[in-house]
């Protein structure tokens, strides 16, 4: 029975009255922590062994002959540690990756001397195993009758035995074999002739897929490609010179005349050593080639080519009409085949930039815009590591930065902007929060361009409505392929019983900019969502988090950030104010304040401190939606304004203090440009 | 990463942290999403272990202090183990000798003693996290039946388990 009650502890299908049953089981029988515990390993260990036999089989068809030649399990699972590893710690390594192989020896001598030394390693070390196995197997002295655990010990240790014992075998082989490579005459030398098969470069390193492995040489004419628009790879060329691709990239090698490197598609970092001024490297693209004598920059790649140059000098030349421009350090210029200005621009954030202003009585706009451009700058500064480098798509806020970055006025052609839109707009939909605000920032940004993408958005909150009319964190759904024509949206599907008002509050502004842009919502979601709105608002007024499952009594409490959203909701999906607004409105005006979420229970967010800058996106989006100045007395936006402009750091971000393991920093400016922008539009 | 004793007691305790997880949350998801932050936060903090002490303790220590955060994000309702089963937990498998490496291994000698089409869908199920159903109609079986060779070869492998060191 308890070993029943442990397995469906495991595999989440406890009832509420089976979990009571199996803590106390738990809190009574020391044993059964111990058989919970074992059960628990043997399932990661699984999940483990089975992950390692996919990679290191998938490893083997790419390594080919050399992987199959090594046929050593140990080294695979070694490996996949080592991938699970960097997997684990550059996602969240905030700094920019450094290489840790060294530059590919490119000279044969160098290269067959470390072959050898790698084999005579691993050689070093299947002894070792195999004396471990060897003493394992070693009779009891005195003789005596063995244990059954003896007997099995001994039985596993004979299997390892005969399988190492198979291994140092090939190894063996192999070290002979690199031994007399080594012992040869160095082929002599050819001199090189453009196009030979000089090798100019080698992979250093690839995260997700792609079209060579670590370690391949890359021969002049060779190319290499990031297949998924997480894929990462780096290349080094002997000068160590770095070459990064991101995901869905792809370049061709050459030698001839000077370096040279055809960027196809996608995006590139690179980091040049001084070239000789005889032999630069040229980049060249479909639209443009781009000399450079030493320098960092990042080329984005489309119909269009987007360069940015982060130190030193480049100068750009259109293919089309031969136009030429310098792009210094800080600047960018964008090269497109269908001509127009061929003209570097500045990378930094205008100060008063093109957007719209509002003046407010009280608040001085040029602070405000200074502000809002210092908190721009600093997100453009976050390390934007590699996709390949994060896995993680839960906490990610690129759609909250862009949407961040467009209202602080940043100009959309910014290269920045370009990349970081790009992966968004190919990477899968799965998130609530991220869908909704993928579909503000289009619905902003331009939606008449984007409707398909959003039509995408559209059927992803449509399909995850839960039945009671919430929204919760949302998963993947089939997203079917929308044709040009008017695109109206069918709900194919529910998602679960229920949610969270704040999941919901932001289902329903993607929906807004949806419709918006021209895509039609089902009326019965729209009404659903109103109806849950509208039937949960407290007594008092306010609205709560109502999340699930409803069980600390703060779930049920009215707290500012809800109540803001609950009223942005009621009035985009009923158009007007009603009884409802005005209750609420109410409940805001009564406990309102700028220096906290009203209401908010700090002990429930011990951890990681109450939401606060979350709170003021949701008052800036209620005042703006009901077109009213004041809760009561108080001017919203000159004390939020005031207070934000006082509380900036001097890095120019706002952050909530002691926050624990969650990265808020950049959510948490985000969401102060937002109310510095006054980002919702009103009704119209 | 370049840190070769990190390396070691990352592969050494690996499983051990990740059971611990599983066995915390009760749910494979949020202890997969736990054994990053777990292993970031022990990799940040790495320069203030002590090599003295046991490392598997202090990386459990940390695992702990990540359960505890995680419960604070999610304690809207939903049920979790109280505190002083899940310090009977962080203890239980502190006490826990071995190297997982080397327990991995045996686990996976122990898995080719299973009959071949116990090893696959055992793979399936917990490799894959295919759900019961869906092995039961891929193998033109029914679920009961699925349920009993899985229950069967889990027991088999703990038994292998037990009786080599």
């Amino acid at each position: 029975m308890s070993d029943d009650l442990l397995r469906r502890y495991l595999e989440g299908t406890l009832s509420a009255e089976e979990m009571k049953a199996l803590q106390e089981l738990l809190r009574r029988d020391p044993q059964a922590v111990r058989a919970l515990f074992q059960e628990a390993k043997i399932d990661a260990a699984l999940g483990e062994v089975f992950k390692t036999e996919d990679l290191g089989r998938k490893w083997a068809r790419r390594a080919g002959s050399r992987a199959r030649a090594w046929g050593l399990r140990a080294g695979l699972v070694a490996a996949a540690a080592l991938v699970a590893l960097a997997v684990l710690l550059f996602r969240s390594d905030p700094r920019p990756i450094e290489t840790v192989l060294p530059a590919a020896p490119v000279d044969r001598k160098a290269r067959v001397e470390a072959e050898r030394k790698e084999v005579e390693t691993r050689l070093a070390e299947i002894e070792v195993q195999k004396r471990i196995l060897l003493e394992a197997r070693r009779p009891a002295e005195p003789p005596r009758q063995r244990t059954a655990e003896e007997e099995s010990r001994r039985a596993l240790a004979g299997m390892e035995l005969a399988r190492v014992e198979v291994e140092r075998k090939k190894i063996e082989e192999e070290l002979s074999r690199v031994r007399a490579d080594e012992a040869a005459p160095e082929p002599a030398p050819r001199p090189p002739r453009p196009g030979t098969v000089a090798a100019v470069a080698v992979v250093d390193r690839v995260h997700g897929e792609a079209s060579a492995p670590p370690g391949k040489h890359l021969l002049s004419g060779e190319g290499l490609e990031t297949r998924g628009p997480a894929s990462w790879a780096v290349v080094r060329f002997p000068d160590a010179t770095r070459l990064e691709l991101w995901g869905d990239t792809g370049v061709r090698l050459s030698d001839e005349k000077g370096k040279r490197l055809s960027v196809e598609k996608g995006t590139v970092v690179l980091d040049v050593v001084k070239q000789p001024a005889e032999r630069p490297l040229v980049l060249s693209t479909p639209q443009a080639d781009v000399t450079v004598l030493g320098t960092q920059l990042r080329m984005v790649v489309s119909d269009q080519t987007l360069l940015e140059t982060v130190k030193g000098r480049t100068r750009m030349t259109r293919t089309s009409d031969a136009k030429s421009v310098e792009v210094a350090a800080g600047h960018f210029a964008v090269a497109s085949s269908g001509g127009g200005d061929l003209v570097a621009r500045s990378l930094r954030v205008p100060k008063r930039g093109n957007y719209r202003k509002f003046p407010h009585p009280g608040v001085d706009a040029q602070k405000v815009d200074e502000a809002v451009s210092r908190a721009a700058e600093w997100l453009l500064d976050q390390p934007n590591a590699p996709p390949g480098a994060r896995k993680d798509t839960a906490w990610r806020y690129d759609e909250l930065s862009l949407l961040a970055l467009l209202h602080a006025g940043l100009d959309p052609r910014h290269p920045h902007f370009q990349g970081l839109l790009r992966q968004v707009l190919e990477a899968p939909l799965e998130r609530v929060y991220r869908v909704s605000l993928q579909a503000m920032l289009l619905g902003d940004l331009d939606p008449a361009a984007h409707r398909r993408r959003l039509a995408e958005c559209g059927q992803f909150l449509v399909d995850n409505h839960c039945q009671n009319g919430q929204w919760n964190y949302g998963e993947a759904v089939d997203i079917p392929d929308f044709g040009e024509a008017r695109i109206t949206v069918r709900r194919r599907r529910t998602g679960p019983a229920s949610g969270d008002n704040s999941n919901t509050q932001y289902a329903v502004l993607g929906l807004r900019a949806c419709m918006e842009a021209g895509v039609g919502v089902p009326s019965e979601t729209l009404a659903s969502a109103l109806k849950w709105w509208e039937s949960t608002q407290n007594s008092d007024g306010g609205w709560a988090y109502h999340g699930t499952p409803d069980g600390a009594p703060q779930n049920r409490a009215s707290v500012g950030s809800m109540t803001a959203g609950g009223i942005a909701s009621v009035l985009i999906l009923r158009r007007a104010e009603n009884a409802s607004v005005g209750r609420a409105w109410k409940w805001l005006a009564d406990n309102f304040s700028i220096q906290q979420n009203p209401r908010i229970d700090p002990a429930w967010w011990s951890d990681i401190g109450p939401p606060y800058f979350i709170y003021l996106y949701a008052l800036q989006r209620a005042g703006a939606l009901t077109g009213r100045d004041r809760f009561g007395a108080r001017d919203w936006y000159r004390e939020g304004a005031l207070h934000l402009l006082a509380l900036q750091n001097k890095d120019g971000s706002w952050r909530q203090k002691d926050f624990g393991q969650i990265p808020l920093p950049v959510a948490d400016t985000c969401f102060a440009i937002l109310f510095l922008r006054r980002a919702t539009s009103p009704l119209p | 990463m370049e840190n070769p004793r990190f390396l070691k007691h990352f592969l050494e305790n690996q499983v051990t942290v990740k059971g611990y997880l599983l066995a915390a949350t009760g749910k494979v998801q949020d202890a997969e999403d736990l054994v990053q932050a777990v292993w970031t936060a022990v990799w940040s903090r790495f320069d203030q272990y002590d090599e003295a002490r046991p490392f598997r303790a202090w990386a459990l220590g940390v695992a702990r202090m990540e359960v505890l955060k995680w419960r604070q994000r999610l304690a809207r309702g939903r049920e979790v183990l109280s505190d002083d089963v899940l310090d009977a937990l962080t203890r239980v498998a502190a006490e826990t000798g071995g190297e997982d490496d080397t327990w991995k291994r045996r686990l996976q000698a122990c898995l080719e003693r299973l009959a071949e089409k116990a090893r696959h869908i055992v793979g399936l199920r917990y490799g894959k996290a295919v759900p019961i159903e869906e092995i039961a109609r891929s193998e033109g079986k029914n679920a009961g039946a699925i349920k009993m060779i899985l229950a069967r070869s889990r027991r088999a492998l703990r038994d292998c388990l037990e009786a080599s060191p």
